[in-house]
């Protein structure tokens, strides 16, 4: 593409862009200073207000054009606004009213010349660029919704409400393909050197496709089918309910005689839905493992918080600046680690597990130190500094001794007897592990 | 192989503590410098220094190889540098009716290649077969170089104009790439005083011999290397591999160059055993050099050693898991 070309488009983008973003901020201006001229009772012509905005767009744009500095410009558009809002005033105000509505339509007038003003001269002088339009579009979106909600509320009249909403997502859609396509890019095919009319077509198209298909789609039936399947989920979820109730509920009790069940019209989904057909049988040991695991899983999940609590209060007022594991991941986390141990327990019980736990070439000794240290890593962790996946044990021991220096000693001694054992193949005698041991009691029970 | 006996590394670490402080006689400072080219001697590698002028590269180098007691030989480096001034000529003997062959300057135990950058491509190349197999070959002989033998390059990389860059190959035969940086104000008050009253270099004498550099050699290689420590070698190299910000990784060269680096570097600390913390140290040395850097990522100011510390900073070390 040669350069006048791209000039030519750059050029075009331009004028597209600031006449989309005119659009948008005209559009939401409109409406705002319609609503509140009606809703005020000052009845003043909103579309007559805008002529300002244009006026200071014109202003804005030639001081651009003529190269003045951004302070001068600012300054002569507000040594001229003065002026622009008495010619409003002369213009647009009524006199034939009484004194209260000429005292409120002028104010109106001078705050929506002064709110127009700057509005219309940072269109003429600012840069228009794809964030700027995004943005112009996001903000106009919610003040057009805001004064059309108002509108609503205070009982205006807003008969340009839907082709106003129409040409404002229409005008955002050109100011998008206007903008992306000066970058050299494209929001949806066109990665590359995009078109801004071909972005608008696509963008349109696609809209109209999406409305087809939703439109086929979403049929009655279809809507019908889809209640039908959370209903049919909601009432499984229910039967689960009653069957877990039906296992805490009386069977044949001996106080009172059963009601006679047999006269009583009983709707078929309820004869169903009681308890599953669990046999009386199975209903007591079920009744006491469900009860266990919903007992535990409640205790674990307020031992996980109360910790994680605690946790979080010694990290803000002792040793900060350390990485902590978030609450959302960790009752998961302990939980998948609960479970790794009990099947960890199970290998170990059979005649497999012992050969699978302990790798071939691992000497005796070697394992009880990885599990002191993996004691001391956990200890470590729940004090508030867990150690970083890429730290050596030498690293976490410094970061450790650092922070918790009273347990500097103990912390020291399992690091290096782990180093040993691990990276040189030495494990330690049974006199050394009895000192780890030692040290790791010592870290487990001593508060810093 | 036996492994190294803890007694073993403390002889290692007898030695190299010995040469550092007969080199940082002369070198004020940047013993960690000095510490890695020890490495790279002691596990047969090549060492590549790049640094602005007037920091001690040189310096350095003649301090280390004057320590070391071996033979050593000095090459400077200019365009006008032939092959045959590095590796020598067949010289027509008129008495005897035949060719001898006079032996270059890269017969030597330690040469220092000064400012290799300066040397056409073609000196370079003559470098490549020294570097690599420790031999060089001109016309019909083949000349099995002394060991110990180290190849010391240095470059400066500021002043570009006039010098040609040295190609990947050549790179990935250096074993490390050091950087000396300059010196603290103490240090170069230091440099001042030592330099100032009379050269030092004249009263340096050598504190090792070429036989024990080659048992020490030896030693380093029998360093125990856990299972858990080679695999954190490859994640590491294999990472930069596929780091986003890089167009060429690292070599299996680049590997077991970091692997030898780390035995070696556990022996010159007296250990018996190499740890993950020797890995991280010298993976910046051992990696950076051979890694090609996307230009986009060069234009966003990223070097091959901060992707070198980011990878390392991203791979797992070789520790329990809770």
């Amino acid at each position: 593409m040669t350069g006048a070309t791209v000039q030519s488009r750059s050029r075009v983008s331009y004028v597209l862009a600031v006449a989309a973003v005119a659009g948008l901020e005209a559009i939401w201006l409109y409406a705002l200073l319609h609503t509140l001229s009606e809703g005020t009772r000052v009845h003043v012509p909103a579309s007559l207000l805008l002529v300002l905005y244009v006026a200071s767009f014109v202003l804005g744009l030639g001081m651009k054009l003529a190269r003045r500095s951004v302070r001068t410009t600012k300054v002569i558009l507000w040594l001229v606004w003065p002026l622009a809002a008495f010619l409003a005033l002369l213009a647009l105000l009524d006199r034939s009213g009484g004194i209260g509505d000429y005292f409120g339509a002028a104010m109106f007038i001078i705050f929506a010349t002064a709110a127009l003003w700057p509005l219309g001269a940072r269109l003429g002088t600012g840069r228009m660029t794809y964030e700027t339009v995004v943005t112009e579009f996001q903000l106009g979106l919610a003040a057009l919704a805001a004064s059309l909600l108002l509108g609503y509320l205070v009982g205006v009249d807003q008969p340009s409400a839907v082709p106003l909403a129409v040409v404002f997502v229409g005008l955002g859609l050109v100011g998008v393909a206007a903008t992306r396509s000066d970058d050299g890019g494209g929001p949806l095919f066109f990665r590359q050197g995009g078109t801004w009319w071909g972005m608008v077509l696509v963008s349109v198209a696609l809209v109209l496709m999406l409305g087809l298909i939703a439109g086929v789609l979403f049929t009655p039936e279809l809507m019908q089918y889809v209640g039908r399947g959370i209903r049919a989920l909601w009432g499984l979820v229910e039967r689960l309910l009653d069957a877990i109730a039906g296992l805490f509920s009386s069977s044949g009790g001996s106080e009172m005689p059963a009601p006679p069940v047999a006269e009583m019209p009983v709707p078929q989904e309820e004869q169903q839905g009681f308890s599953w057909g669990i046999p009386e049988w199975l209903r007591y040991p079920l009744r006491i493992a469900y009860g266990v695991f919903a007992g535990g899983l409640l205790l674990l999940a307020a031992w996980r918080i109360a910790s994680q609590f605690f946790d979080w209060i010694r990290r803000k007022t002792g040793n900060g600046g350390v990485e902590f594991e978030s609450l959302p991941g960790a009752f998961r986390v302990d939980l998948r680690r609960i479970l790794r141990r009990i099947l960890a327990w199970v290998s170990a019980l059979s005649p497999f597990g012992r050969i699978r736990r302990r790798p071939a070439d691992e000497l005796p000794g070697t394992a009880s130190v990885r599990r002191l240290y993996a004691d001391m890593l956990r200890w470590g962790a729940e004090s508030g500094f867990p150690r970083l996946p890429c730290q050596t044990p030498f690293e976490y021991q410094q970061m450790l001794c650092a922070a918790l220096p009273a347990h500097q000693t103990d912390v020291a001694s399992i690091t290096e007897g782990y180093v040993r054992a691990k990276y040189a193949g030495r494990p330690p005698t049974e006199a050394e592990l009895d000192r780890l041991k030692e040290s790791r009691h010592r870290l487990k029970h001593r508060r810093s | 192989m036996d492994r190294l006996s803890d007694e073993e590394a403390r002889q290692v670490k007898a030695v190299t503590d010995r040469v550092m402080a007969n080199v940082g006689d002369v070198m004020v400072g940047k013993r960690e410098v000095a510490e890695l080219m020890l490495v790279a001697l002691l596990c047969e590698g090549n060492v590549l220094v790049e640094d602005v002028p007037g920091v001690g590269k040189t310096v350095l180098a003649r301090a280390l190889a004057k320590s070391l007691g071996c033979d050593f030989r000095r090459i400077q480096c200019t365009p006008d540098l032939l092959p045959s001034d590095v590796t020598g000529v067949e010289i027509y003997d008129q008495v005897a009716g035949s060719f001898d062959f006079r032996p270059g300057p890269i017969v030597a135990n330690i040469v220092l290649v000064d400012e290799i950058n300066r040397a056409t491509p073609r000196t370079q190349s003559a470098l490549l077969e020294a570097m690599q197999e420790q031999q060089i070959t001109v016309d019909r002989h083949t000349v099995h170089l002394p060991r110990p033998f180290m190849l010391m390059a240095t470059q400066n990389p500021v002043e570009l104009e006039g010098t040609f860059p040295l190609p990947e190959a050549q790179l990935d035969r250096f074993m490390l790439r050091l950087e000396i940086g300059y010196p603290s104000q103490g240090e170069e008050a230091a440099v001042l005083t030592r330099f100032g009253e009379s050269d030092p270099f004249d009263i340096l004498e050598a504190v090792t011999g070429g036989e024990e550099l080659l048992a020490l050699q030896k030693l380093c290689r029998r360093v125990y290397v856990d299972g858990s420590v080679r695999d954190y070698v490859v994640d590491v190299v294999r990472a930069t591999r596929e780091h986003d910000d890089v167009r060429l990784g690292a070599s299996p060269r680049a590997s077991l160059g970091l692997h030898r680096a780390a035995q070696a570097l556990a022996a010159v600390r007296g250990r018996s055993h190499t740890l993950p913390d020797d890995v991280k140290l010298l993976a910046v040395p051992a990696l950076a050099h051979r890694l090609i850097v996307k230009t986009e990522a060069r234009l966003r100011d990223r070097t091959a050693e901060k992707i070198v510390a980011d990878v390392v900073s991203k791979v797992p070390a070789p520790v329990e898991k809770t």
